[in-house]
């Protein structure tokens, strides 16, 4: 947002407050707030003849795009009254205000580079709802700050953050990061040990079966189901006809490998 | 025959609701007759009104305490979920008789977690009404074998010796001997019912785990040892029972707890006296987790569990592992006895 152009109350008379939120909207008029102006303005603290309804439209009209990080600390501040916690003021924002209110607790107390991720990403209350299982958010503070200053795409983020929760209820200690790519992987596998322990056995396996030429193959999993996925290049019948059989004696050698795996040692 | 009403349900229920149209009902004349006038208020419309949506997870846990009793105005009798997902589903095909809605027990895995929105548990004050309905549905198919179930949103039996609904509905299905009833519990509520005639169409089931697993997941139910004992009272005045074993929860001494399992149905009870053996592995809702986590942590089996989306949406172990469990647990009763009678019910196959 252009500096010059970002104004504050703090200035403004009561009724020109008003006078914006029941006239037009601050782009209406050519000028433009910006969060964190309002969060602070002692306009906050001077509102009793507003209801909470009323309040939360004055300040979706000021700026239109809050976040759940600016919404925490503008309900949770240290300029929040009373009426920013009346079921109503969130219903203005939310269709299930006490879960949104729960998860907005929780989020304020989180690192703010946090907070400003969740902006960023246009987090969802329900993309944040794991946080609402942690007593304590503050047990993920570093990781929240590594995961803020990281460049994962929201989907990546939200579903990292949710298995470090599951983690830390767990006991298990994060680990530190190393790149994007690996943290993440680390951490899914220590939130899904044996799924990820018997996904490696199999594509161990797989690896020391015989494949035919000019076949590439793939241990997938797809949800509840992991499987082969194989992608055949055939040029000539005769090629195909060889692979085919091929195949067969790499089927014969994965169904050993597997009654080998099976009988007790 | 016992018709008092356990301490556990009594102390458990801080506050009951009755609308202004059942308050003449003879469910709520019972109500009124066992628990404090303290802890009652009549109403006019539905209480807490102000709690909209989908609860959170101290909502949830207080309408486990709250009892509203009230007229149902829908239709009572409705099929199966089940059956509407029969591409991914393998269905038994029942159809469900709801006379209210929650349950006073506690189950981690629960799915009522993602179903339930309302503040307080429900009993409707009806239950006339649902039988007029059943004996139209009767009239129309009278000579048709359809099951009815009342254990699909609140456990057939855990608040019956309160209801006693079960004291209407057996001499009702006496009259439809074709018909059957199916009572789905974890309590080892039966006492209320057992002087009670009937024409072997009635079937009390009950859900059932590992000891081991009722103590650490299924809160607030009657123990394995109780709902064994209920189990052969039943039996012995002549009623068929069931089992669920469902959830199948996995965790490491589970072949160990579930051959134990096996064992102890095997030697109390005979195969010709089981009606049926039903099995079902984990499985909940994909956002389901997120209410779990908050009522229960992650030192539960079910929140800790290693779950993955399926075909159906719903979460559920890895195919194989469900597979090994069915398998092992199937193999476990064929081996004592081939005739027991086991199917796997809302699973994918």
């Amino acid at each position: 947002m252009n500096e010059k152009s970002v104004i504050t109350l703090q200035n403004c008379s009561e009724s020109w407050r008003i006078g914006l939120r029941r006239s037009l909207g601050t782009h209406q008029l050519g000028l433009a707030l910006n969060s964190q102006a309002l969060i602070e303005a002692p306009f906050m603290m001077n509102h009793q003849n507003l209801s909470p309804t009323e309040l939360a439209q004055a300040l979706k009209d000021c700026y239109g795009d809050w976040g759940l990080g600016e919404l925490s600390r503008l309900i949770l501040g240290p300029f929040a009254s009373e009426n920013f916690k009346s079921p109503d003021f969130l219903k203005e924002f939310f269709g299930h205000p006490d879960r949104a209110a729960e998860t907005l607790e929780k989020i304020y107390c989180l690192p703010l580079s946090f907070q400003n991720w969740c902006d960023d990403k246009k987090c969802s209350v329900q993309d944040l709802a794991p946080l609402r299982g942690l007593s304590d958010p503050t047990r993920l503070n570093h990781f929240c700050e590594t995961l803020a200053a990281s460049g994962y795409s929201k989907s990546q983020g939200v579903q990292i953050l949710e298995w470090a929760i599951d983690c830390v209820l767990m006991n298990k200690i994060i680990p530190p990061f190393s790149n994007e790519q690996e943290w993440f992987e680390t951490i899914r596998k220590l939130r899904y040990p044996e799924t990820a322990s018997q996904d490696s056995a199999v594509k161990s396996q797989m690896s020391q079966i015989t494949w035919p030429r000019n076949i590439e193959v793939k241990w997938v999993r797809k949800g509840d189901r992991s499987f082969l996925e194989m992608k055949i290049c055939s040029s000539t019948p005769e090629e195909l006809k060889k692979q085919s059989e091929g195949l067969l004696k790499a089927a014969e050698q994965w169904h050993k490998d597997l009654q080998q795996a099976e009988t007790p040692q | 025959m016992s018709l008092l009403i356990s301490q556990d349900l009594l102390s458990q229920i801080e506050k009951i609701y009755i609308h202004d149209e059942s308050w003449s009902s003879e469910l709520a004349e019972r109500v009124r007759s066992v628990f404090s006038s303290e802890k009652i208020e009549r109403v006019a419309k539905a209480p807490l009104q102000n709690v909209k949506g989908e609860l959170t997870a101290k909502q949830f846990n207080q309408s486990k305490r709250l009892l509203y009793i009230t007229p149902f105005k829908g239709h009572f009798f409705k099929r199966c979920p089940g059956a509407t997902q029969k591409k991914v589903l393998n269905c038994c095909n029942y159809h469900v008789l709801n006379l209210g809605l929650q349950c006073n027990m506690n189950c981690s895995y629960c799915y009522l977690q993602s179903y339930i929105n309302t503040p307080t548990m429900t009993l409707y004050s009806n239950i006339d009404s649902a039988l007029v309905e059943l004996e139209e549905m009767a009239e129309l198919h009278s000579d048709q074998p359809f099951r009815v179930g009342t254990g699909e949103v609140i456990d057939s039996l855990s608040m019956d010796d309160l209801s006693l609904f079960s004291r209407k509905l057996i001499p009702f299905f006496k009259k439809y001997p074709k018909w059957t009833l199916e009572f789905k519990t974890k309590s080892a509520k039966v006492d209320q019912f057992l002087d009670l005639a009937h024409a072997g169409n009635v079937v009390v089931s009950w859900s059932i785990n590992p000891a081991y697993l009722i103590e650490k997941e299924e809160h607030g139910t009657a123990r394995f040892q109780e709902r064994i004992e209920a189990a052969k009272k039943c039996r012995d005045r002549g009623f068929k029972v069931a089992f669920h074993m469902d959830p199948l929860i996995y965790h490491p001494e589970w072949k160990k707890n579930y051959s134990e399992l096996v064992d102890v149905l095997s030697s109390e009870f005979t195969p010709e006296q089981v009606h049926i053996i039903s099995l079902g592995a984990l499985r909940f809702q994909s956002d389901q987790r997120h209410m779990m986590r908050e009522r229960f942590g992650l030192s539960s089996l079910v929140t800790s569990a290693e779950m993955h989306q399926s075909d159906g949406g719903k979460l559920r172990y890895d195919w194989r592992l469900r597979n090994e469990m069915f398998q092992f647990v199937i193999g476990h009763f064929k081996n004592k006895d081939p005739k027991w009678n086991t199917f796997l019910c809302m699973e994918t196959p």
